[in-house]
Parts: structure tokens; C-alpha cells; sequence
């Protein structure tokens, strides 16, 4: 026991230096990514919409001509008491910005994620224990078309079809503008309604990784000769399926939902901009449309840190509920 | 296939040594064409593997077929912007004229979709270059040299996994000069060297357990050098391994390039499949309901990805037999 509790704080710890070396590691490469590529940092703070003459007040007011080596000390101690920049279109903080757009892509990739593992691990099931039957064939091949699809193409043809030619679903945006005299009730209401076309577009497009996963844990486990026991004792297919093969192939599949973060991440970008949902992506989206450069740098700095912290809770969990990883 | 140069004898190979050697050359050919000849046999008769090679061969064929098509004069070419538009058909339905349609600037659309295949395909296959040659050259130094080489490039490589691929895509694609100036060529480059990690990872594991094989050990003894068991002994045996992901890699670069059209960062007068949905969405094809204009891009780039899907399982079957046993 206390022994047990010494590997697991010992293998805590280790986590914990690694993550911030990491996030160390993030931080410079964001600084030299900036600094080292030919263009010039002071275009990413102004663009190039600004006379030559003016450029050199700007590069000397921001501390640009300074040696890399000062400038890398200040820049880090500005990060620690976040400041990450100014954004030039929204008059604020970059870290403000980012963070009150982050909520809104926490929102959708939160309960997104949810119904993609849920809805990925139960078609997973179905699958694979029907494995090479029409079904099987029907839900593997539909996964399969959804994992090439753009996202954002899904989530267009789905505002044709749905919204613009249906009329089901409002065509944009996280809630009806202009509507203030509506009651908690409503606006609960009208919100949930913005969020279905979205929600759906993310599990559509992501859940194919759970599904094949999934279905081929399943199928391997099926292999197994506990199963066969299992049947020699006379239990259902159903029961078999049910107390001793999913909850064995349910761990590596869930297990692994921190490694398509990156994929999940890219997807929720790509379903903001179509939707006009006021997250990460629509914020890229106008960045580039307005040039406004720290905002970028700022959330590709946020969304990387954000990422490697998902990881390490994700390392954490995993030991957690499967005692057979070795700490 | 490079040989051995520890053989040679003081003041270059003897005529003896010259003719072993062309025997060597000619014997390894003959086993290669075998082994193609054995992998194609079994090759075919797997069903969706055959399908996505068709699939694949029809778009080849398609983007093939586009340069020729137009100086026949039965099709247009989009990426001669002005030449090609015709505002007064502007976003009209597919006609006799017009089988596809037209977009929002009149042009053709299924002239777009040829030389949209040929632009999005070129893409995919260049950047998919890139990223096995980074990923193949960083997994074999680092599975071979080992120790802190392993360490430093593992390191980075965990790094650039972890890093979300779109802020940090669209980030290279913006900043690369020459600045704000979308080009091809510099999406390839972004998509090439974004890419790379999972290849390098996949390549070092499979050295790691090659390099414990006897014959690599009686390599060493005889006084091989690093690079040329990278060359003779690693290379080969990595490459059946690295050839089926190679072909995925390529779908997931025409998925990329997709994803970045569509935030306006690839050259507007370089038509791809990217550039029509990225048009389609801003300049009024979508919010008239042009389902013409809107659905066929989405379709081509759906249909290749699985081609290439397909393909790569199906060799990963034939190549990997160990790794893939369902």
C-alpha cells in the first residue's frame, strides 16, 4: 500500500516535470516560430499595411531591435504575467480575447465529445458484434465516408438541406440576436436549438475513429478463450457481448479519445466558421481576415497549452482506471 | 540498391569483384519483380483494395485528361480567372451547356473539378513526399543512432505531435514568405513539414525491432557503418511499413489542403477542390442553395480519400501481415 502509494506519487511528479517542460518547450517554439521565420516579428505585430518610416518606431517601441537573448527574457516574463499582446481589432487583451472565445469551443467540443463517444462506442458495439453481417458492413462503410469528409462541407450541406430548405434549424450563430424580453426558459431553449446542427456535424465527422476502434477492440476479444468459456457455460450471445467483452474492449477505446484531441480540435475549428459560432475557429477566421496577427499567435500558443494539459489529465486517467499500465 | 564498398581492395574493384557485383545487382531485381508479381496476385483479390485503385486510377485519369480537354476546347480552364468568367451566367444551374453548372463568377464547374483534381492530387502527392521523407530520414536517425539523437529528435517529435495542426498550419502558412501571399507551393511545403511526426514514430518502432535482429548484429561485427545498415539492411525492411502509410498520407494532405483552402490561404488562381468549397461559401454559391457548385467538390474529395483509404489498408494487409491478423 504505502509502497504503491510512493510509485504513484513518484510517477505524479514525473508526469508533472514532463508536462512543464513541455509547456517550456511550447512557449519557445511560439517565441522563435515568430522570430526566426524571415518574416520580420514587427509584421506580425502590424502586418504590412504600414509605411517603412514607421516600422522602425514600432520595431524600437516594442523592443525589436534588442538582442534575441533580451528579448526572449522579456517576452517570457510579459507571458508569465499574461501578456500575451494586443489585438489590433478588438482593442484588448489577446488573452482575454482567446479565453472568452475558448468557452464557447469548450461548450461545443465538451458536449460534442460526448455524443461522439457515446454514439461512436454504441455503433462500435453493434458492429463488431455483427461482425461481417450486412449491418457490420453498413455501419463500418458510413464511418468510413464521414472520416473523408471535410467538416465543414458536412456542416454546409447540412444548413442546405436542414436549415435553409427545412426550415428545422436556425442557419447560424449561438443564439437569435435581438431577442431580449424572452424568458431563462427561452433562451435555454433557443440556445440548445443553435447547437444541434453543429453538435450533430462534430459527431458525424469524429465518431468514425471510435466506431472502428470500437468495433475492432471488440472483435479481438471476442477471440479471446474467456469468451469461449463463457460460451461453454451456456451464457446468451447477448450476455457474452454484454458482461464480458465490452467492458474489456471499452478501455483502450476510451482510453485513447486523448489522442484524437488534435482531430477533434481541428473539426470543432472548421464547424465554428460555417456555423458563425463564436469560438476559436470564427476567431482564427477573422484574425486572418483582418490580419491581426498577435491573435493568432496568441491562440496557437493557448490552444497548444491547452492541448498538452488535456494530455497529462488524459496520462493520469488512464493509470487510473486501468490498473494493468505499468507506472 | 547500393552495395557494400568494404569489399574493395586497394586501388578500386577488380574486374572479378565488378562482375559479383552485377550478379547481385541483377539477382535483387529479379526477387523484386517477384515480390511485386506476389503482392499484386494477392493484391487483387482483395475487394476494397481493387476498388480504390480504381477509384484512384479514375481521378489520375481525370486530372491526366484536363490539360488536353482544353486544347480540344471542351473545357475551360479556371485557373485563366478573367478568360474563363462570364458574369452573366453567374451561379446558373446545370444545363446542356453547363453540365455541373456554373460558379459565382460563371465559370464552368466541372472544368474546375478537372483541373481541380489535377491541383488537389499534385498536392496531395508532393506533400506527401515531404512528410515520409522527414518522417522515414527522423525515424531511422533516431532508431538507429539511439541514445541522446533518440532522445533530443523523440523529444521534438512528441512536441509536434501534441501541437493542434490547424492554429500551427495556418499560422506557417501566413508567416512563410513571402508573406500573405498565398502559393501552392507553399502549402505543400506547410503540409509537408506539419505531418511528419506519426510517420517518424512509426518508422523508429519498427527499427528499434529490426536492430535487435541477428543480422544487423553480424553487420556490425564485420565493421558496417552506421549509415550503410541504414541503407542496405533498414531501409528495405522499413519500406513495406512505410510505403502503406505513405499512401495514407496523402489522402490526409488532400484533406489538409481542403481544410486550408477553406480559410483562404491557398492561391486563388491555382484551382483545387479546397478553393471551390472556400469560394462556394464566401461568394455566394452556398447561400443561393447552388448545390451544383457546393456538392461535387465535397463528393470528389470524399471518394479519394477512401480510394487511397482502401488502397493503403489493402497493402497494409499484404505488406504487414504480422501487424494486421482480423
Amino acid at each position: 500500500m504505502g509502497q504503491n502509494q510512493m510509485q504513484a506519487r513518484a510517477f505524479l511528479a514525473r508526469k508533472l516535470v514532463n508536462l512543464v517542460i513541455l509547456l517550456f518547450a511550447v512557449w519557445t517554439l511560439n517565441f522563435f516560430l515568430f522570430h526566426m521565420l524571415p518574416g520580420d516579428p514587427t509584421f506580425a505585430l502590424v502586418g504590412n499595411r504600414i509605411p517603412a518610416d514607421m516600422v522602425d518606431t514600432i520595431r524600437h517601441q516594442f523592443g525589436l531591435d534588442r538582442p534575441l537573448l533580451d528579448q526572449y527574457f522579456v517576452s517570457l516574463g510579459s507571458t508569465l504575467q499574461g501578456k500575451l499582446g494586443y489585438s489590433w481589432f478588438y482593442k484588448d487583451n489577446v488573452l482575454d480575447v482567446v479565453l472568452y472565445r475558448l468557452q464557447y469551443t469548450l461548450l461545443l467540443v465538451g458536449v460534442g465529445t460526448f455524443f461522439t463517444v457515446l454514439v461512436g462506442v454504441y455503433l462500435g458495439i453493434i458492429a463488431g458484434s455483427r461482425r461481417g453481417e450486412p449491418l457490420d458492413v453498413a455501419i463500418v462503410g458510413s464511418s468510413l465516408a464521414f472520416y473523408a469528409m471535410p467538416a465543414f462541407w458536412l456542416g454546409m450541406i447540412l444548413i442546405m438541406v436542414l436549415a435553409a430548405n427545412f426550415k428545422l434549424f436556425p442557419l447560424r450563430g449561438f443564439s437569435e440576436a435581438g431577442a431580449s424580453n424572452e424568458t431563462l426558459f427561452e433562451a435555454i431553449l433557443d440556445r440548445l436549438w443553435h447547437m444541434v446542427l453543429p453538435v450533430l456535424t462534430f459527431v458525424l465527422v469524429t465518431m468514425s475513429e471510435f466506431v472502428l476502434m470500437m468495433r475492432n477492440a471488440l472483435v479481438d476479444v471476442l477471440t479471446e478463450d474467456y469468451i469461449v468459456t463463457a460460451r461453454a457455460k451456456g451464457l446468451s450471445p447477448k450476455m457474452i457481448v454484454r458482461r464480458h467483452a465490452v467492458p474489456n474492449a471499452l478501455l483502450p477505446t476510451v482510453a485513447t479519445t486523448a489522442m484524437f484531441i488534435g482531430w477533434i480540435v481541428t473539426g470543432a475549428i472548421m464547424i465554428e466558421v460555417v456555423f458563425s459560432w463564436p469560438g476559436i475557429g470564427s476567431l482564427i477566421w477573422d484574425a486572418l481576415n483582418h490580419r491581426d496577427y498577435p491573435v493568432l499567435q496568441g491562440i496557437f500558443l493557448i490552444v497548444t497549452m491547452a492541448m498538452l494539459v488535456a494530455n497529462f489529465v488524459a496520462d493520469i486517467v488512464y493509470v487510473y482506471i486501468d490498473p494493468r499500465v505499468r507506472i | 540498391m547500393r552495395l557494400g564498398r568494404e569489399g574493395a581492395s586497394e586501388g578500386g574493384p577488380s574486374d572479378a569483384e565488378r562482375q559479383e557485383w552485377k550478379s547481385i545487382r541483377v539477382e535483387k531485381m529479379r526477387l523484386f519483380l517477384k515480390r511485386m508479381r506476389v503482392t499484386w496476385t494477392t493484391f487483387r483479390k482483395n475487394r476494397s483494395g481493387v476498388f480504390g485503385l480504381i477509384l484512384l486510377a479514375t481521378f489520375i485519369a481525370v486530372a491526366l485528361l484536363s490539360g488536353p480537354l482544353y486544347s480540344l476546347g471542351l473545357i475551360q480552364n479556371p485557373n485563366h480567372v478573367t478568360e474563363s468568367s462570364d458574369p452573366a451566367h453567374a451561379l446558373e444551374a446545370p444545363s446542356s451547356s453547363h453540365l455541373l453548372g456554373t460558379d459565382e463568377k460563371g465559370r464552368d464547374v466541372l472544368s474546375e473539378i478537372f483541373y481541380g483534381s489535377r491541383n488537389s492530387l499534385i498536392v496531395g502527392f508532393a506533400a506527401a513526399f515531404i512528410t515520409i521523407v522527414m518522417g522515414a530520414g527522423i525515424g531511422l536517425v533516431a532508431g538507429t543512432y539511439g541514445k541522446g539523437v533518440d532522445e533530443v529528435l523523440m523529444r521534438s517529435t512528441d512536441l509536434f505531435l501534441v501541437i493542434p495542426w490547424l492554429p500551427f498550419a495556418v499560422i506557417l502558412a501566413t508567416f512563410l514568405p513571402p508573406e500573405n501571399q498565398p502559393s501552392m507551393f507553399k502549402i505543400i511545403i506547410v503540409i509537408g513539414i506539419t505531418s511528419w511526426p506519426a510517420t517518424a514514430r512509426i518508422v523508429r518502432a519498427q527499427v528499434l525491432s529490426i536492430r535487435e535482429r541477428a543480422f544487423i548484429e553480424r553487420a556490425v561485427a564485420v565493421g558496417s557503418g552506421k549509415l550503410h545498415i541504414i541503407n542496405v539492411h533498414l531501409m528495405p525492411n522499413v519500406f513495406p511499413l512505410v510505403f502503406a502509410n505513405a499512401i495514407l498520407s496523402v489522402s490526409y494532405a488532400i484533406l489538409s489542403e481542403a481544410f486550408l483552402s477553406f480559410f483562404g490561404l491557398s492561391d486563388p488562381t491555382r484551382m483545387t477542390w479546397g478553393l471551390m468549397l472556400y469560394n462556394s461559401f464566401n461568394f455566394g454559391g452556398f447561400a443561393n442553395n447552388a448545390y451544383w457548385f457546393v456538392l461535387p467538390p465535397g463528393i470528389c474529395i470524399i471518394l479519394v480519400v477512401l480510394g487511397f483509404t482502401f488502397v493503403s489498408y489493402a497493402l497494409d494487409e499484404i505488406l504487414n501481415p504480422r501487424l494486421r491478423h482480423r
